[in-house]
């Protein structure tokens, strides 16, 4: 009977223990399958040859690499992907944390809902869309320039797009709900009891800002930029409609390698080249910044 | 494979190894692709079947008005006549689809059963072996098509069979341009700065084509890296004028339509569309001779539908439908001209003086030197 019992006390805690690996088991299978594996395919790739009006065949070639990092058409179009990333970051983050501030401290909270639902809305139209939109409002016959000219602010119609300008706005306007609601978690969650502490201390208000609200939403400011940043360098569809050839990102590139010339390996190369970017800028600002990678998930310290 | 004559149809490694070589064979096969050089495609070995309602032969070929006219005037009868279930899907038929189609093809898939490719796309394609090839006696009609807008393999079986035609225009907005540009030359003429919209792409443009034409040797320029660099060199002087580089055609009639950008390059068929839908566009034929271009029918090798496809084909190619295409499309048929009956009329607004007149992309060219020529035209439009 005893042994009967531990018998049985032994399935259970035998079933328990499968089941504790079978859980483990499925997110290290879900990451392998759809994050370790492709990116090890990439990697692969990358060193394959190319064929020249065919395809692609393994081997193992710097070539790619070498290519990307020599030829000015590429080396110029990464640094202006990353110029214009950077402009937007920054564009976003000065129009974003003043709403989301707002936001944060607004009491109301059917209204609080009302604008959220406002900023993650244009998150439910395609990026296609939202292009097009923007070329007719920027275009010579669109309603910006012509209300310029009717106020006198334009001396004659004028059309942005295509253009830097164009695209620095669709960027920015697309990517700034992203911005927001990484500062909207870090500002919500910023003790209100602090900010009245630093007000009965003698604070102003761009006192109370400079040495209480900022550093405290330090967090939410580096996930935001780094999450605004990322998207900016891997905007494909925004320049196509919005820039000039000249502001052809670098996904573009890639986009063309795959599409017209068929040139997987090359593709996969800047790919890899593009991410050791992003790596090394982010592990750059968590240093500097001291801000740690789950710090950049928008938690506050 | 033989490449066609231009402009003859009478109406237009080092393997190093290493530790990766051992994951790369083993990552290639998980992707299904191992590349290669190729095949020379074939004979089918899938499993063929009738297409049915709910499997039915399945056509790619350009979206919008292309497809609307197509459906009508190509497809729905089809269907009535040879009670053959068919489908045409709104995809990429360009290079663009190469790497989707070659990816199924080594799947053993069909995304579609046969779609309309143009001549770099088909000449790639072969190189990779993803075509079935037909004898030329599978078929009734295809003998009438152009001679030149056919790819055969080297035992003179079809690879591409001629599926539509078209010309690359100059074009301008009416309200906008009292003086529209009619010859190329105008691409070059300061007057025009800022004004005109033009193909981005070095091998949808065929702009260093039309430069070797009028300003060079024509083709004989464009056989050495040389020749072609002194073609880009001149090209240099069109960038003043460019006031849009466009890849997708909608991005330019829009701005066209508005008068943003009242001129530049455009197919024929585009603004002969717009026109008749009110816009003020007008199309003409460019005095050294507009760019021809054309798209074939390509069938994948792993179609389980190689019979209705030959049918497909075949009743396209009948005169009276490729007329009937033609006088809806307004793109040349790709019948040779004695089995046309288009009128004069119409033969002159969807064709102005012909083919003859047109200038012929040198197609090799662009696949023999494909990355380097992308390479040197992407610098010279983003430089």
């Amino acid at each position: 009977m005893a042994a009967e019992s531990a018998s049985a006390a032994e399935g259970r805690a035998g079933i328990r223990s499968r089941t504790k690996y079978l859980v483990a088991a499925y997110p290290s299978v879900l990451l392998g399958l759809l994050f370790v594996i492709p990116l090890l395919m990439l990697v692969v790739f990358s060193f394959y040859l190319n064929v020249n009006g065919g395809y692609f065949k393994p081997g193992f070639t710097f070539e790619n690499y070498v290519r990307f990092f020599t030829h000015r058409l590429y080396r110029g179009q990464l640094l202006f992907t990353l110029q214009i990333s950077f402009v937007t970051t920054l564009i976003t983050l000065v129009l974003g944390y003043p709403l989301a501030y707002y936001l944060s401290r607004m009491n109301n909270g059917l209204v609080r809902r009302a604008v959220m639902i406002l900023v993650v809305s244009t998150l439910w139209i395609t990026y296609v869309i939202r292009a097009y939109v923007w070329t007719v409002l920027l275009a010579k016959s669109g309603p910006i320039s012509k209300i310029g000219v009717a106020l006198g602010i334009l001396p004659e119609p004028t059309g942005w797009t295509p253009g830097y300008w164009a695209l620095v706005i669709g960027m920015a306007y697309a990517f700034l709900p992203f911005m927001i609601l990484s500062l909207y978690n870090s500002l919500k969650n910023i003790d209100g009891e602090l900010i009245e502490a630093s007000k009965n201390l003698g604070a102003g208000p761009l006192e109370t800002f400079r040495r209480v609200t900022l550093p405290l939403s330090k967090n939410g400011v580096i996930s935001g930029s780094a999450l605004v940043f990322i998207l900016s360098l891997g905007v494909y569809v925004l320049p196509k409609i919005l820039g000039s050839p000249s502001q052809w990102t670098i996904a573009i590139i890639i986009g063309d390698q795959v599409n017209q010339q068929q040139n997987i390996p090359f593709a996969a190369a800047m790919s890899i080249a593009l991410m050791v970017v992003v790596v090394v800028i982010l592990g750059a600002v968590a240093r500097f910044t001291d801000v740690s990678a789950i710090g950049m998930g928008g938690d506050v310290q | 494979m033989t490449t066609s004559e231009p402009n003859t149809h009478d109406r237009r490694s080092f393997l190093q190894a290493s530790g990766a070589l051992g994951a790369a064979g083993v990552l290639g096969g998980l992707a299904g692709c191992s590349g290669g050089g190729g095949g020379s495609g074939g004979s089918s070995t899938v499993k063929q079947k009738d297409p049915s309602k709910d499997d039915p032969l399945t056509v790619a070929v350009y979206g919008g008005t292309f497809k609307d006219v197509l459906d009508k005037q190509l497809f729905e009868p089809f269907r009535n006549e040879t009670g053959i279930p068919v489908e045409s899907k709104a995809e990429e038929t360009s290079s663009a689809a190469l790497s989707k189609l070659k990816a199924a093809s080594n799947a053993g898939k069909a995304p579609v059963d046969l779609s309309i490719i143009k001549v770099t796309g088909i000449l790639k394609g072969e190189n990779v072996g993803i075509w079935h090839h037909w004898s030329p006696d599978e078929f009734d009609n295809v003998s009438k098509i152009a001679d030149n807008l056919k790819h055969t393999d080297e035992d003179g079986n079809l690879v591409g069979i001629g599926a539509l035609s078209w010309f690359i225009n100059l074009v301008n907005n009416t309200n906008q341009m009292d003086s529209p540009p009619t010859s190329w030359k105008a691409l070059w003429d300061d007057q025009y700065k800022n004004q005109l919209g033009l193909l981005s792409l070095a091998s949808n443009s065929y702009l260093l084509d039309v430069t070797a034409e009028v300003y060079f040797d024509g083709k004989s320029t464009l056989q050495t890296k040389d020749g072609i660099k002194k073609v880009l060199q001149k090209l240099e002087g069109i960038k003043p004028q460019a006031g849009m580089w466009y890849k997708d055609e909608a991005q330019f009639e829009q701005k066209l339509k508005t008068g943003d950008v009242p001129a530049g390059m455009l197919y024929n068929d585009v603004t002969l569309v717009m026109e008749d839908k009110g816009a003020p566009v007008n199309s003409h034929f460019v005095d050294e001779g507009s760019i021809i271009d054309h798209g074939e029918w390509c069938t994948l090798n792993t179609s389980p539908h190689l019979d209705a496809a030959k049918t497909f084909i075949d009743y396209a190619s009948k005169p009276e439908v490729q007329d009937r295409i033609a006088k809806n499309l307004y793109d040349p048929p790709v019948v040779k001209k004695k089995y046309s009956d288009l009128s004069d009329d119409t033969y002159k607004k969807i064709a102005g003086p012909g083919p003859q007149a047109a200038i012929t992309p040198n197609y090799q060219m662009y696949i023999d030197r494909s990355s380097w020529i992308s390479e040197q035209w992407k610098q010279l439009i983003i430089g």
